[in-house]
């Protein structure tokens, strides 16, 4: 490679606008969810009390705020009047309400409403908000509200469940459909296993509704139920309706992966195994099973992590009773990001652990994004 | 007279819309060392892999010592294959991969290790029980594939073109070592290649196949020194092939000119195959020659002069291997006696396809 | 107690049917037990599909009770300001980002190749991110960073979202393509008097083109699909074609998502026919063995 001339421009220098792109939109993010998982954020709401052009303001009604007994007031929150200035300092606990300021009939009273900073009231030309600062301040209770929370672990409980069920039943369905397609004959295998695939390509919203014409009340299951005679099923808005739905929608991500692991199988070694003794269940086991794990931790890996996180299959297939951790996560996020992000942290970890669990198994993500096409 | 341990009855089968066999009728005798020779796409392997059960027949019956094994699979017959590419477990280490069917017959473990030990002392692979089988060299491999097949002591072993991707010293020192193994263990060996040397040196019996027809089947030096057909008498060692007429018993006519031959019963003025080996062709001055040639080339090969000699007024190239130099452009006198002349059945076909003269680059 | 009965009625054939299907291919009950479970399975993937396209033509709302054969769901679809504005949305995003994308992560691709192997594989790693992460982190974490830098959400935030997730993929599909590429062929061209840039885009681009066709067309139905992220970043006014079935299936739904969705399997269909019909023959030099 000597006698080529040095290149003026390294070839490396494509990717440095995409290392800043990465930096930028896929690095920062991340650490912005981590940052915001662990602070919470303190709010100043300042108002500036214009004596001289408003009645005379009685600041009546403060004593009963006192933020000592008031248990969503952190005992760092303080409450100032200088005789001008009124304003609270309050450091935000977790889904705690906000205090803004009211003025009313000459009257200042502390409010019991959330706001997302704007102006609450500006009728009052008198009431004029000084600099509101917010600050954050480095917390843990994010998280310890999470795990203390008997109904958060419920719902993260619950999602991990369905995930694994669902998991489980894809690998159940999925491996014997990707075995039977790829001992077929190479003329019909390409053009089955599309057909068989071919759904994966189509909106999965779409996909998720079109079980819900299924099976709720009104829909076709009942209406052919009846007809025969038996009687009409309650399946909606249960926990089975959603692993249905799961398994319907990954399962041709499980099939994928393991199919394309499958075909590349060499034939003659597993001729080897029947000429060594080996009935088809023996080879099944000793051979086909072990080479085939790529293919399975990668079916896995596309099925499990994303299934902890599918929230619109359990938001339109389930109840109330069955929600799940994604659900959580949106609910709460535009009140509250930072509780949201710890619990998105809390599922990173998760996806983290999992991720390195199976990585063991999987060759450098081959499966992942190739081979669709 | 040892007894036949395979016999294959009528075996047709067709692939990809292609007849593979048609008929074929074969007997392989217990003990002995059988080599199914011949060239790519000749049904030599599909014939294999039907003994073995990998392939179903169309048509015919498959027997294993008198019994009808056609609806056996092959984890059910007393027969283990060596693959071509081996066929590895990857995922096995060498001494699971050659355990492995011990384990699967759940032969006890204190059973299995020194049976193992054996087979690695005889592939000569002593140290390499635990060693990953990717990493081996395709010599390595093919000897563990060996040993995996011989530990389970079948009584037929079937291999197919094992030493193909070998290097010629490695494979040439395979070949005497298969040899003694098999003359040791007593199992019958079925050996598929396509190449001719191998089958001479290895084989008690030899199957020359074409176009999913048996050509010819005997020893060695029956195929060499007898070919029954001009395919036969060119697939195997060099050879002049080209027409000639028997005139009458041990007369025959070549090149037009008589000669005495020793072979006799094909009747009287019929069409003949003549063959004549290049070793066997003397060179001699010009007026001494039975027959007269213009040397066109002479290349040193070491162990013989390789000489292409061109008949005069006839259109017969000839090779001729003869530790006597010629020059090009001389004309000479070529020799051979009656019992280098073997006669063959005519056969209605162009012998100059079978011309052992090397062709030109460029030239049709 | 019903319910079990038919759990038991669809399961237990399906599990015996999994047990046979991996025994000898020889014998019948194998043949049998497979297409049995194929046939079993490709209903399960088609039976909601078909009834969504057979209650399209449904003259009545219900679907569940057939009421006779109509376009007008088809109609009125069609007239559906909010559906198509949203699918025009969709193709636009949809197109745009995975143009963008496919163009950035194909260079960024090759610079990457040509890294050395430390920070290849850091940035590797981090491209992984987005296509490891559940997309609700990716959405998340992206509404902070708009939050934080102050980008509006709208168009802008929700293509820029759509580029980020879909560079991983382009740059998943086009290194495969660049590891398999012989190395020498660039430095041949240089030898032969080519400049870098000419030599990159004669000769390697079309080395490469297959994986980044694959990437264009993944980042394309990424986007197409993608509904968690689009609704983190997309604000109020812009909707996709998967937040507008979303806020249907909250709303109130018609038989219009039926038709909708009818249009959308065959637009699947016909591209999948056409790609796996295209692609045999353009392996022309391929022989049978």
């Amino acid at each position: 490679m000597s006698r080529f001339p040095k290149f003026r421009v390294k070839r490396s220098v494509f990717a440095y606008p995409y290392v800043v792109f990465a930096i930028v939109f896929l690095i920062a993010p991340l650490l912005l969810v981590v940052f915001y998982s662990i602070t919470r954020p303190i709010d100043n709401y300042s108002v500036y009390l214009d004596h001289e052009n408003s009645p005379e303001v009685i600041i009546d009604n403060l004593d009963f705020i006192g933020y000592e007994e008031d248990p969503t007031l952190s005992e760092s929150g303080t409450y100032y009047y200088d005789g001008n200035v009124l304003s609270v300092v309050n450091y935000r606990k977790s889904n705690a309400e906000t205090y803004v300021i009211h003025f009313e009939n000459g009257k200042i009273s502390l409010l019991e409403e959330y706001f997302n900073g704007e102006l609450f009231d500006d009728t009052h030309d008198d009431l004029k908000f000084l600099n509101r600062l917010t600050g954050f301040y480095f917390t843990l209770d994010n998280f310890t509200r999470f795990f203390n929370n008997p109904d958060s672990m419920k719902v993260f409980l619950r999602s991990l469940y369905i995930a694994f069920v669902s998991t489980v039943l894809c690998l159940l369905l999925g491996f014997p459909t990707a075995y039977v397609l790829s001992k077929m004959k190479e003329r019909w295998r390409n053009f089955v296993s599309v057909m068989f695939l071919l759904p994966m390509w189509m909106n999965f919203l779409l996909r998720t509704y079109a079980w819900r014409t299924l099976i709720e009340k009104t829909g076709i299951i009942n209406t052919v139920l009846e007809a025969v005679g038996l009687p009409a099923q309650n399946l909606m808005y249960t926990q089975g309706a959603v692993i249905l739905v799961m398994v319907y929608d990954f399962l041709p991500f499980m099939i994928m992966p393991i199919y394309n692991t499958l075909i590349k199988l060499d034939r003659t070694v597993l001729e080897a195994s029947h000429d060594l003794g080996a009935n088809y269940y023996q080879t099944l086991f000793t051979v086909v099973l072990p080479l085939s794990l790529p293919g399975i931790a990668s079916g896995i890996t596309m099925t499990f992590v994303p299934s902890i996180t599918a929230f619109a299959i359990s938001k339109i297939m389930g109840g109330t009773q069955s929600a799940t951790i994604g659900e959580e996560i949106e609910r709460v996020f535009n009140n509250d990001m930072w509780f949201g992000s710890a619990m998105s942290v809390i599922i990173m970890v998760l996806m983290l652990a999992s991720m390195f669990f199976l990585s063991g198994k999987d060759k450098e993500g081959e499966n992942l994004g190739g081979g669709l096409i | 007279m040892s007894e036949s341990i395979i016999r294959l009855e009528n075996i047709s089968v067709a692939l990809g819309g292609e007849q593979i066999l048609k008929d074929l009728n074969l007997t392989i005798n217990d003990k002995e060392f059988v080599t199914l020779l011949g060239p790519s796409g000749c049904g030599k392997t599909t014939t294999l892999r039907i003994i073995g059960g990998f392939q179903r027949q169309d048509s015919g019956n498959v027997f294993f010592a008198d019994e009808l094994i056609n609806d056996l699979p092959p984890y059910k017959r007393n027969v283990n294959t060596v693959f071509q590419k081996y066929a590895l477990f990857p995922h096995l280490d060498v001494f699971d991969n050659i355990a492995y069917g011990l384990n699967i017959k759940k032969v006890p473990k204190s059973e299995i290790k020194p049976r193992v030990e054996e087979m690695l002392a005889l592939v000569n692979l002593r140290g390499f029980e635990h060693r990953d089988v990717t990493s081996l060299s395709g010599g390595q491999q093919q000897r563990v594939a060996i040993a995996r097949a011989l530990v389970n002591k079948p009584h037929v072993l079937l291999l197919d073109e094992p030493l193909g991707a070998l290097d010629l010293k490695l494979r040439k020192e395979m070949q005497i070592e298969l040899k003694n193994i098999q003359i040791k263990t007593g199992i019958t060996f079925i050996y598929v290649t396509h190449d001719q040397e191998e089958a001479l040196t290895m084989s008690d019996t030899v199957v020359v196949m074409k176009g999913g027809e048996i050509q010819q089947i005997g020893t060695p030096q029956d195929i060499y020194n007898e070919p029954e057909n001009a395919f036969v008498a060119d697939f195997i060692g060099e050879s002049n092939i080209l027409p000639g007429t028997m005139l009458e018993d041990y007369r025959v006519e070549i090149c037009g000119r008589l000669f005495e031959c020793v072979d006799k019963g094909f009747g009287d003025d019929q069409k003949v195959g003549i063959v004549v080996r290049p070793e066997d062709i003397e060179i001699k001055p010009e007026k001494e020659g039975f027959l007269k040639g213009k040397v066109k080339s002479c290349v040193f090969k070491g162990v013989h002069y390789e000489m292409t000699i061109e008949q005069v007024n006839y259109p017969y190239t000839w090779l001729v291997h003869s530790t006597d130099a010629a020059d090009v452009g001389e004309t000479v006198g070529m020799c051979f006696y009656p019992n280098d002349i073997h006669v063959m059945k005519g056969e209605d076909i162009d012998y100059s396809v079978f011309s052992a003269v090397p062709e030109e680059v460029g030239e049709e | 107690m019903t319910d079990l009965v038919y759990l038991a009625v669809i399961a237990v054939p399906v599990l015996i049917a999994l047990v046979l299907v991996f025994g000898n291919p020889d014998k019948q009950r194998t043949k049998i037990s497979r297409i049995f479970f194929l046939t079993a399975i490709f209903v399960f993937t088609y039976l909601p599909i078909a009834v969504l396209i057979i209650f399209s033509f449904n003259e009545g709302r219900s679907t569940g009770v057939w009421e006779g054969f109509s376009l007008k769901w088809y109609k009125e679809l069609f007239a559906d300001e909010r559906i198509i504005r949203s699918v025009i949305t969709t193709v636009i995003v949809a197109f745009s980002s995975a143009i963008i994308s496919t163009v950035f992560g194909t260079f960024a691709s090759i610079g990457i190749f040509y890294m050395k192997k430390v920070p290849k594989t850091i940035i590797l790693n981090i491209t992984n991110l987005p296509i490891l992460n559940a997309d609700i982190i990716t959405g998340v974490s992206l509404l902070l960073l708009y939050n934080i830098i102050g980008i509006p959400l709208g168009y802008v935030s929700l293509i820029l979202a759509h580029i980020s997730f879909n560079i991983p993929y382009v740059i998943l599909s086009v290194m495969p393509k660049l590891k398999q590429m012989d190395n020498n062929i660039y430095e041949a061209a240089l030898d032969l008097g080519a400049t870098p840039m000419k030599a990159l885009l004669n000769v390697v681009i079309p080395q490469i083109m297959p994986g980044i066709v694959s990437g264009f067309l993944l980042s394309l139905t990424m986007s197409m699909d993608d509904f968690v992220i689009s609704l983190f970043t997309s604000g109020a006014v812009v909707s996709t074609l998967s937040l507008e079935i979303y806020s249907m299936t909250k709303r109130g739904i018609t038989p219009e998502i039926n038709a909708l969705s009818t249009i959308i399997f065959l637009i699947v269909l016909t591209v999948l026919i056409i790609t796996n019909v295209k692609k045999p023959k353009s392996d022309g030099n391929t022989r049978k063995a």
